[in-house]
């Protein structure tokens, strides 16, 4: 059996790229609007076949209308783009203030982050959701740095022959946990990007933020052993998720892609500047090597939807 | 500038006020809104789908209208648009504006008088 072609409203669509729930209600509305002046042609003696074809071709071509369409919605209210820097600020507290390091706030954070995501997923991922979804992206990584800290211990004993089978299963666990923690991030950028790689671009923010917190809590000694050392970089990183949450805010209320890819960009420079105090020695080329690094890592989810079109 | 580009344009930049205007009568959907701009204006105003629909959900979005799902027929929904207060206040800033900017168009683009 052949496959039914596109409709009219299919094709509309499939160029809508909005929430789940706004897509429906704008086709539902539109469809409506096409029954309106079909029964209308329909009274004045026209066949159905022939009222639907010219209804919907007074509509115009489905991409324009579209793309009309989407321009209206592109601009996120107020509330909704707050909501979406809610998480970085969360971030900027939990990392700036230490908060990280007291078990209930931690815990209380990261459900809170969950939570949300979850309500965000089931509500159709409207615009907020991505950050949002973006540090709960972070527990992976955070939860693979606990369970790597913990198992380190336990690597002399493994090559000394000494280890028991619970170890052993640990460290495999763990190596196990590492992949799949990877494909779990891939696939989460790849449902994004299928929608709009920008959307994908900021469920990937928060990441490189968290990473760069691991790599500072490892040279402080480790999560258990982190001290007031690191309360330089601790609060380079909130600054950095302040600055987060106000680019955050940009990208969600820009009604122009351009403004919304030089954001991204800017942030990339932004976030590597604030970085080199850490690192004084590290030379100009290195610091622009890094901010590139970011830019790209940041927008790679235009290249994954450039190639997936190319397919 | 052609005459119709002039008129599209005119249009174009009064659609927000027009929709306002009509909704602030009686609650609409898009096609009773489109038949409605048509009669109030003796077919003078005709609006295409692609300017009203993305106008209505601007307007939304905007918080100035509402759109609600309703029955207006047994097993026939339409979304019905109203003018919220926000709307409201927007639309007698706008008349106001419309009468100032009519009158000095009268007075500078008005025929000449003796």
């Amino acid at each position: 059996m052949f496959p039914q072609p596109p409709t009219y409203f299919d094709r509309l669509r499939e160029h809508l790229r909005l929430d789940d729930s706004v897509e429906s209600d704008i086709v539902r509305e539109l469809q409506s609007h096409v029954e309106d002046g079909v029964d209308r042609l329909v009274h004045e003696g026209v066949p159905e076949h022939d009222a639907r074809a010219r209804v919907i071709g007074r509509m115009g071509r489905p991409q324009t209308l579209a793309h009309l369409m989407r321009r209206a919605h592109l601009v996120t209210p107020w509330p909704e783009a707050l909501a979406g820097a809610t998480p970085m600020l969360l971030m900027a507290a939990l990392i700036a203030g230490t908060l990280w390091q007291q078990p209930v706030i931690a815990l209380a954070a990261s459900v809170l982050v969950v939570a949300v995501t979850l309500f965000g997923l089931f509500q159709g991922r409207p615009t907020w959701f991505y950050p949002w979804a973006g540090v709960a992206l972070t527990m992976p990584l955070v939860a693979g740095y606990i369970a790597f800290e913990v198992l380190r211990e336990q690597i002399p004993a493994l090559a000394s022959g000494s280890a028991s089978p619970t170890v052993v299963l640990g460290i495999a666990g763990a190596g196990l946990y590492f992949p799949v923690g990877l494909i779990v991030v891939v696939g989460a950028v790849l449902v994004a990007a299928r929608r709009d790689w920008l959307d994908a671009s900021v469920l990937l923010s928060p990441l490189p933020g968290v990473f760069a917190w691991i790599i500072a809590v490892h040279h402080a000694g480790g999560i258990r052993h982190a001290n007031a050392s690191m309360a330089g970089t601790s609060q380079l990183l909130g600054v950095a998720y302040v600055c987060m949450a106000f680019a955050t805010i940009v990208v969600l209320r820009a009604r122009s892609r351009t403004t919304k890819i030089a954001t991204m960009v800017v942030v990339a420079v932004a976030l590597v500047s604030l970085g080199t105090p850490l690192d004084s020695q590290a030379a100009l080329l290195t610091v622009g090597l890094r901010a590139g690094l970011l830019g790209v890592f940041l927008l790679s989810p235009a290249l994954v939807v450039h190639q997936s079109l190319e397919r | 500038m052609t005459l119709t580009r002039y008129l599209t344009q005119l249009l174009k930049g009064n659609t927000d006020v027009l929709i306002l205007s009509l909704l602030e009568r009686e609650a609409m959907y898009g096609h009773q809104l489109m038949d409605e701009l048509e009669l109030a204006s003796s077919g003078f105003f005709k609006i295409s789908e692609g300017t009203l629909y993305p106008a209505l959900h601007r307007l939304t979005r905007n918080g100035l209208i509402c759109g609600k799902w309703a029955e207006i027929a047994p097993g026939k929904e339409r979304k019905l648009y109203t003018v919220t207060p926000k709307g409201e206040q927007e639309l007698a800033a706008c008349r106001s504006t419309w009468g100032d900017f009519a009158t000095a168009m009268g007075l500078v683009a008005g025929p000449a008088t003796t």
